[in-house]
């Protein structure tokens, strides 16, 4: 059998015995971000431009990420919304970074992977890289948003100025 | 408005930085030129087997020189840059390159890149201060001085060259949990039950996932794509997996640890509540590894699929190792879950009993 497939019934096995229902909620959330991995990867390299690309499917895998994970839409919600405006304002911050660094492309030490490689594809790298570094900041920002409206969700009923004092002098107690 | 004032503070200070560090050529002892003018001498269209379209183009760049004896004096070299840019640059105005100089005749060496590092820098650890208050300090050093070790550890290892690089990873793995875990929590039992919690994952992960491939017979898996190996390229994998779920599980064992030891249950109960907690970062948190090894294959994947390689064989060869990846960290994280809740409803059960 093939060993990705072996790989990922193992995990699909072992999410089920720890997370129930919805431990399988979130290897659907897995599989569904991994073809529309792929699917990014075909679009690329069939000439549409990856940083446009990027940004639509950032856009559909910040959704099932986050609403496949929590079942609680007073979760999701807010966490959805502030993960858009920090994916907007990361757009913005990768695009700068990305044009004044100039780091796209390979370096002398691929030059044993690219050999037989024709590298004039026609495809910019520059753009490829920003690609890359936008849908891999996504897992994070949708990881920070959601844990955050999860914690605060648990305590909007204590939520009062005292109470949220209380609250951080607690949390810095124990750390 | 003063609330807002100060996130800008980061940004600011990170534009001052980048502005600061346009000075400091002098500090290098290779020659460093800043771009004045460029001009477009030739365009060419490239044509590969394929049938891939490309654009050349060459410039000609007017250069002045900001450092060495020769500081102040302006000279023009040629740069050839293509469309797509995967082992060349175009060269803009204003922007400052290192040069190669071979008998009065320069050359571009690379970019210069130290102003927007040290930008990126300023920016990311100001964020950091401003989000997390005066315990933005301990985390700072935390992952300054796990940097420390990690490029003291690399140095050493390519210096001797006797080591095989899975065991130097094991045992980087092995302090930077237990440095990471004091750090978040103190001297503290707590610290121990995160530490061991994280590191029983991650080894019967990396155990689990090792058994499942040579029990699959490696089908599908092509370690030959490993990069940059020079050794066994399996140990350098596993070795990447161990460092890179690290972070992940390290988190997640002690959001579970330090929850559990905030209540008074029993222990059964404590177990119950470190698995609700675990439950529900446990999905997240996988996706934010596998978003990281799945894009990281990006540039190659085009690469291959314009080469004329089919999907499913650019999918098996180069996006494979980062499935497998991200497959066998999540192990970590799922195991860490029952594991981490074990531990802790253990360990805060004999303390509660001592005291």
């Amino acid at each position: 059998m093939n060993t990705i497939l072996a790989l990922a019934l193992v995990l699909l096995v072992m999410m089920f015995i720890v997370g129930g229902k919805q431990g399988l909620s979130n290897f659907f959330a897995l599989t569904v971000n991994a073809l529309l991995m792929i699917l990014v990867v075909i679009l690329m390299a069939s000439g549409f431009n990856p940083i446009i690309v990027a940004i639509i499917f950032g856009l559909i895998i910040l959704a099932s990420t986050i609403f496949l994970s929590t079942s609680q839409l007073s979760v999701a919600g807010p966490a959805f919304v502030s993960s858009l405006l920090i994916m907007t304002l990361l757009v913005g911050l990768i695009l700068l970074t990305m044009t004044l660094s100039q780091t796209a492309g390979f370096g002398p030490e691929d030059s044993e992977a690219l050999e037989g490689f024709s590298v004039y594809i026609g495809v910019s790298f520059p753009h490829v890289l920003i690609a890359t570094t936008l849908l891999g900041t996504l897992g994070a920002i949708a990881e920070a948003a959601i844990a955050v409206a999860a914690g605060m969700n648990e305590i909007k009923d204590q939520a009062s100025d005292a109470g949220l004092n209380k609250w951080d002098t607690r949390l810095s107690e124990r750390r | 408005m003063k609330y807002l004032g100060k996130w800008l503070i980061p940004f600011v200070a990170a534009i001052a930085v980048f502005i600061g560090l346009q000075f400091d050529s002098g500090l290098y002892t290779k020659p460093v030129g800043q771009v004045e003018a460029v001009k477009v001498v030739k365009t060419t269209t490239h044509q590969d087997e394929d049938e891939n379209r490309d654009r050349i183009v060459k410039q000609q760049v007017l250069v002045r020189l900001l450092n060495t004896a020769k500081r102040g004096k302006r000279i023009t070299m040629h740069n050839t840059y293509s469309f797509s840019g995967a082992l060349d640059n175009k060269l803009r105005v204003g922007e400052q390159v290192f040069l190669d100089v071979d008998k009065g005749a320069y050359t571009l060496n690379n970019v210069k890149r130290d102003a927007i590092l040290a930008a990126l820098l300023v920016l990311t650890f100001g964020l950091i201060f401003l989000v997390m208050g005066r315990r933005a300090w301990l985390t700072s050093i935390s992952i300054l001085l796990n940097t420390l070790i990690f490029f003291v550890a690399v140095e050493w290892e390519i210096g001797s060259k006797q080591w095989q690089a899975w065991w130097l990873f094991a045992i980087l793995a092995v302090i930077f949990t237990v440095l990471t875990a004091v750090f978040i929590v103190g001297l503290k039992p707590i610290a121990a039950t995160i530490a061991s919690g994280a590191l029983l994952a991650t080894a019967v992960a990396v155990a689990l996932g090792y058994g499942v491939m040579t029990l699959t017979n490696f089908s599908g898996i092509h370690f030959e794509e490993v990069k940059y190996a020079t050794q066994t390229p399996q140990l350098l994998f596993f070795g990447q997996i161990v460092i890179g779920s690290l972070g992940a599980v390290l988190d997640e064992a002690s959001d579970i640890s330090v929850a559990i030891f905030q209540l008074h249950d029993t222990a059964k109960e404590r177990f119950r509540a470190g698995m609700a907690i675990g439950r529900n970062v446990m999905g997240p948190l996988i996706s934010v590894l596998f978003m990281i090894f799945i894009a990281d294959t990006f540039m190659e994947s085009v690469l291959w699929i314009r080469n004329n390689n089919s999907i499913a064989q650019t999918v098996i060869w180069v996006m494979g190792l980062g499935f497998a990846q991200s497959l066998i960290s999540a192990f970590g994280i799922v195991l860490a879950v029952p594991m981490t809740s074990g531990l802790a409803a253990m360990i805060a059960k004999m303390k509660r009993v001592k005291a």
